[in-house]
């Protein structure tokens, strides 16, 4: 007896077929050589930033960066913050050099700073409610070593910080993670990975990590957010217009869905959090640098490396949870840590990469390419 | 200089404190400024955030609630301003899991000072409004509306937070006017309230040619 093939299978089949090319694909974006000069952003287009920039309303410092931050552990955790870290509380990942640490959202909102050291060097985690974003940025600027404060003033509804050597003029918006004015102008500042979480799917990969309390020194209503909640659907991280003017506009996504922002020097893409979910992996090029994009189920996370180990460009695709770097058979984590194979290197290098709003993306980088999933 | 400075003196104790101390030394009215007064007190820490009351949130990570607590660095941040006219919170009060008072001295002041001054200006309308001797003025509707600038205080630090609620590409349109205007929505209503004050307070005390009679009002305890 021959089973009759229903629509039903045909569209699963497809399905399948679908997300096993996707899961291997390999995308070219910003394919304007190695030196990704057609992405650059100039001296000119820096200072147009710097004439955007307005003022958010606060002083500088008036959203106070938290200097002397104060951890405890997991399990201390509930003691000392109550009820307001559950499992599903949002808070910011830094699992990077010897440092395991949680930032919860319930705190970084309103200090959108923390100033702290990595490794015995200068690391700030900022975050930006308006836009969505929290990135790590290490305090060197070329030899000098500095910490960051908030301008209060703001570069397409972001946060433009100030680094506290060159003064309260002097400029980085979060999210450009360049200087647009002040002593360091055009300078780059060097990226670490946060990662966009929960509580629970933190806790339970890092039994071990520390998570920052609320003993920061100054008195606010911890547990509560001015902008919305993450818990919701209907709050201003959700929906709605940003709050302040921006630069460039696009109604391809609605303005506060969520994109992976992914930048090599200044070419950039934005990976559709949502829909990346079930790709699972994208081999890719960006400005000439060959990229991988993988998705971690267990901190419900995008990330993106290097594909370029060990001087040579490889293929990367997955195994279960596993990713495999071809032509030589390494097997890595989708953190990045080496599990077992030929090459040396013991940590895939990330490049830039963090969760944004796309009106916030988009604002920064008109020209970003888009990964159709 | 000394004179100018001198008839000033006189004119303010004979004039604006005369009509003060007139309708204040009635009870009724006194009773009436101060607990408008201090319901515009609370109203306006509750608009700053000072006293916030989130039924969602635990504030139980203090030690115990009850309990007060006091940042360890005071000094450096009792003038500290985290926007224009509010000031960083160097003590707090958890009065229940729920429930926290916020204590920045400058900002108790300033509504102090902005409860005083609406508690006067609204007891002195209802005076007005209220007088059996025929002085009875649109005075009285004027010192009333007094009342409505003195919100602009509460709005001087939550505009963005309106807009958030207001939402959609009207909030777009007029929050940078608005972070723009902030800083002189507490100043401005200062000012009405000052002015209005004087006024009304000037008009009560007036004891000679107004609206055509003689009028003597005397302060009856």
């Amino acid at each position: 007896m021959t089973k009759r093939i229903t629509r039903r299978d045909l569209l699963k089949t497809s399905g399948v077929l679908g997300a096993a090319l996707l899961t291997n694909r390999f995308l070219g974006f910003g394919q304007e050589g190695a030196s990704g000069a057609l992405c650059k952003i100039g001296e000119d287009k820096l200072e147009t930033y710097s004439k955007k920039v307005r003022s958010g309303g606060v002083p500088p410092d008036g959203i106070p960066p938290i200097g002397n931050p104060k951890y405890v552990s997991a399990e201390e955790a509930s003691s000392a913050m109550g009820s307001n870290l559950s499992d599903e509380t949002v808070v910011f990942g830094v699992d990077y050099g010897d440092t395991t640490k949680a930032y919860p959202q319930f705190v970084l909102v309103w200090h959108e700073i923390v100033n702290e050291e990595i490794d015995g060097q200068k690391a700030t985690i900022s975050y930006c409610p308006l836009t969505g974003s929290a990135v790590g940025y290490k305090g060197d600027i070329g030899k000098n070593s500095t910490t960051f404060g908030t301008s209060g003033r703001l570069l397409n509804s972001n946060l433009v910080m100030y680094d506290r050597k060159s003064g309260t003029k002097s400029y980085w918006p979060q999210i450009l993670g360049r200087s647009v004015r002040g002593p360091n102008f055009g300078d780059r500042l060097d990226f670490f990975p946060v990662i966009w979480t929960t509580w629970g799917r933190w806790k339970a990969k890092h039994p071990e990590t520390k998570v920052l309390t609320t003993d920061t020194g100054y008195i606010r209503a911890y547990g509560s957010d001015p902008y919305g909640s993450y818990q919701k659907s209907n709050t201003y991280y959700q929906q709605g217009s940003p709050m302040f003017g921006v630069m460039a506009k696009s109604d391809r996504f609605q303005p506060k869905k969520v994109v992976v922002g992914i930048k090599v020097k200044d070419c950039s893409l934005a990976v559709p959090k949502d829909e990346f979910r079930s790709t699972g992996l994208v081999n890719a090029e960006l400005g000439g640098e060959p990229i991988v994009i993988v998705y971690e189920e267990a901190l419900d996370t995008v990330r993106a490396f290097t594909r370029k180990v060990e001087g040579t460009a490889r293929k990367f695709s997955r195994k279960g949870s596993e990713l495999v770097s071809q032509p030589d058979g390494t097997t890595w984590s989708v953190d990045g840590n080496k599990i077992e194979g030929p090459i040396n290197e013991e940590k895939l290098t990330p490049v830039p990469f963090f969760d944004v709003m796309w009106f916030a993306w988009y604002s920064f980088y008109p020209d970003t390419r888009v990964l159709e999933v | 200089m000394l004179a100018r400075l001198e008839s000033g003196v006189t004119w303010f104790r004979d004039r604006i404190w005369k009509g003060i101390k007139t309708v204040l030394a009635r009870r009724r009215y006194r009773t009436l400024a101060l607990l408008l007064g201090l319901a515009f007190f609370l109203l306006y820490l509750f608009s700053i955030q000072h006293i916030v009351y989130l039924p969602n949130v635990d504030f139980s990570y203090q030690a115990s609630i009850p309990s007060v607590r006091l940042v360890s660095n005071w000094t450096a941040r009792v003038f500290k301003t985290r926007v224009p006219f509010i000031w960083e919170p160097i003590a707090a009060v958890y009065l229940t899991r729920h429930l926290m008072i916020q204590l920045a001295l400058p900002n108790l002041l300033l509504g102090g000072l902005l409860g005083s001054l609406l508690g006067i200006n609204l007891s002195m309308g209802f005076f007005e409004l209220f007088r059996e001797d025929g002085l009875r003025s649109v005075d009285s509707v004027r010192s009333l509306a007094a009342a409505i600038p003195s919100l602009l205080t509460g709005f001087a630090c939550c505009a963005p937070t309106i807009l958030i609620a207001i939402g959609g590409s009207l909030a777009a349109g007029l929050s940078a006017g608005l972070v723009a205007a902030r800083p002189y929505f507490l100043p401005a209503s200062l000012v009405i309230l000052v002015l209005n004050a004087g006024w009304t307070a000037g008009n009560i005390s007036y004891e000679g040619v107004c609206r055509g009679g003689v009028i003597d009002v005397e302060i009856d305890g």
